[in-house]
């Protein structure tokens, strides 16, 4: 008969082990429902994940790819440490979009070094304060956090549809819902001499190397953490839970929202529906996965990226729905969640007790 | 305003509010009992793509209904068992539920995109009854009813003394456990009715509210009832007031242009999310300071 114990401390093995544990089990799970359903499983997997390998433009498009996603997961970890279950990073990047690109539209006739920051400020506060919503409602009113973000992120898509079908509609754009192609000035540099790969790719680096400083030589981060771990520690300690709640909804916001307008400032070139909206809820698969820390969020971008890609080339190879890349993504989260059981417990094979 | 209008209302209203009454008369029973499952809008999904290609292959309305049920259920138990045996975080794994949920209807779906059924028929009431409003409350199709029905049983449940080990389990499981009781059992049984309760939901949008698929069929409608249970503060009566709510703004469109008032669809699409944030506002403040009222005290929470 096996038996579970808690370990004593927690397994270091097991925090290495588990993430690439859950994404062999998820190859796995893939691997045998599309054998179930007699396709060619082995080269569909390859495909999937060794093609956006193979040449220099597609690896381009995985750290293009990859940048939005860890932005709003070095966000979202700052809430998930304080226990504050922000699902809203995809509505604060809408709102950072949003609110952005209306500015850039206007900006136009700016010199670049004076445009781009103020852009990339409007969508930061765009997103600070989109998150802020439901910061102030969850410490003034005790507002499930999880349902009100969640309820943002669906306003905050019809907004962006309004937007398109009326005030920010190009005039010329044949009545599409797309808003001006924005001019090269507001349009973020590239880093590469070769192909377009955005500064925006850079900030994310050291937005994560900034955390990972912050995270182990200041006591700034930890406060969020103590407040997720024990708000009576928390207050206990003179910290006000109210105030540190509305600080991580804020800065997560805020990142949010800079993924957002760096994405429609860069890559896109304008507002339009057709964005690659879902980011924000693939991000908060990059902080899980990631164990909310920011090298591990990092690598976790960069697979969930892949999969991005690996998902358009197997649709366009295989003929398979892009809605694989979810399926995959929902089951890497559970099992993730699953093995991330033996971090705290054991299993041991019971002895016969003495009578 | 005329009585046509009136007719048309309370049947759009009536509609609108069914798959949310289900949905959350099965998230009642499972956060009773102190299970937090997010992943609501994906067996709604699931629940929706099952019935309507059953609908295609078989024709047949209580085949297409079961099988969206199994599938509420199936998905349901890919929450509880982790959840229950491995202490996984319960939000978390709700939200991989959702994720992996309305990746598996839109794959399944792929195909038919676009593709119609015929609606469940509704059951015409006996001449004598002729008046419209009596017309437009009891004319409906038998998903309805069953949500009707679903909804007293659920009430007798609730006040019957078997419910108290339920509410017992999700207050403190502890000492349900003490007492006798298989806790981890309760917990997956109220969570798999949940399961049953979402993919009745599902049934109901694909199969009778719009029969067309489109992998967006749920609308949100998983997380709506997700707060409207928070705002009936997991009562029935408060539930079905807060459905009936939910189910008018559907209908503000009609009611502007009936009052000759023409505004952006795209704002009023948003309408049904901005009054579900003003209702957990208004609530959620003195649904705490009443104890009767209180969310489960383990809510959420691993029982360790």
């Amino acid at each position: 008969m096996f038996i579970r114990r808690r370990r004593i401390a927690p397994s270091l093995a097991w925090q290495f082990l588990s993430p690439p544990l859950a994404i062999t089990l998820a190859l796995a799970t893939g691997y045998l429902f599309l054998t179930l359903q007699d396709l060619p499983a082995q080269a569909i997997l390859l495909d999937f994940l060794i093609s956006p390998l193979s040449d220099f433009y597609s690896l381009v498009e995985i750290i293009g790819k990859a940048t939005p996603l860890l932005i709003c997961a070095l966000g979202l970890s700052i809430c998930y440490r304080a226990k504050i279950w922000n699902i809203g990073a995809e509505g604060q990047f809408i709102a950072g979009a949003l609110i952005g690109g209306a500015v850039a539209l206007h900006l136009d006739d700016w010199p670049s070094w004076l445009s781009l920051p103020t852009i990339c400020m409007a969508g930061i506060a765009a997103g600070s304060s989109w998150a802020g919503i439901s910061a102030w409602l969850k410490v003034s009113f005790k507002a499930n956090e999880v349902l009100t973000t969640i309820m943002l992120n669906y306003i905050s898509l019809h907004l962006l549809a309004w937007s398109l079908s009326g005030p920010l509609k190009d005039p010329e754009g044949f009545n599409f819902p797309e808003s001006a192609l924005f001019a090269d000035s507001v349009i973020l540099p590239s880093i590469l001499a070769e192909g377009y790969l955005s500064i925006g790719a850079l900030i994310a680096l050291l937005l994560t190397v900034l955390l990972f400083i912050l995270n182990r030589y200041s006591i700034l981060l930890f406060r969020f953490q103590l407040l997720g771990e024990d708000e009576s520690s928390a207050r206990f300690s003179g910290l006000s839970p109210k105030r540190l709640t509305l600080q991580a909804m804020a800065i997560s916001g805020g990142l949010a929202g800079l993924a957002g307008i760096m994405e429609i400032a860069g890559p896109v070139g304008q507002l339009t529906m057709n964005v690659n909206f879902g980011f924000g809820y693939a991000a908060i698969i990059v902080a899980f996965l990631g164990r909310l820390k920011p090298m591990g969020m990092l690598f976790a971008s960069l697979l969930m990226s892949i999969t991005y890609l690996g998902a358009e080339n197997v649709q366009i190879g295989f003929g398979i729905p892009r809605a694989t890349t979810s399926i995959f993504q929902g089951a890497l989260l559970l099992y993730l969640l699953a093995t991330d059981f033996f971090i705290n417990f054991e299993i041991r094979i019971a002895r016969a007790q003495p009578e | 305003m005329d009585i046509y209008l009136i007719e048309a209302m309370i049947t759009a209203v009536i509609r609108s509010a069914t798959p949310l009454l289900l949905l959350g008369l099965g998230i009642i029973i499972s956060e009773r009992a102190g299970i937090l499952n997010l992943g609501q809008e994906g067996m709604l999904t699931c629940g929706a793509v099952a019935s309507f290609l059953t609908m295609l292959a078989t024709g047949s309305f209580p085949i297409s209904i079961l099988a969206a049920v199994a599938a509420g259920m199936i998905l349901s138990s890919v929450f509880i068992t982790p959840v229950l045996i491995l202490h996984t975080n319960q939000v978390a794994t709700g939200l991989a539920l959702t994720i992996l949920g309305l990746g598996i209807a839109a794959l399944a779906g792929n195909p038919y995109a676009g593709e119609t059924i015929t609606a469940y028929q509704v059951i015409s009431l006996p001449e004598f009854m002729s008046s419209p409003i009596l017309r437009a409350i009891l004319e409906h199709d038998p998903i309805v009813y069953l949500s009707w029905i679903i909804a007293i049983g659920v009430t007798f449940f609730l006040r019957s003394s078997s419910s108290s080990i339920l509410i017992a389990c999700g207050h403190a499981p502890r000492v349900a456990t003490i007492l006798g009781h298989n806790v981890i059992k309760i917990q997956a049984l109220a969570t798999l009715f949940g399961g049953a309760m979402a993919g009745l939901a599902g049934a109901y949008l694909a199969l009778s509210f719009t029969p067309i698929w489109s992998e967006s069929i749920g609308a949100g409608r998983g997380w709506i009832a997700l707060a409207l249970v928070v705002f009936a503060s997991r009562q029935v009566g408060r539930l079905l007031l807060g459905a009936i709510i939910f189910g008018s703004t559907d209908i503000l469109q009609l009611l502007l242009q009936a009052i000759g008032l023409s505004m952006s669809s795209h704002i009023l699409a948003a309408s049904p999310y901005l009054v579900t944030i003003a209702a957990l506002v208004l609530l959620s403040r003195q649904n705490n300071l009443n104890p009767k009222l209180r969310e489960p005290r383990s809510l959420g929470q691993p029982n360790i």
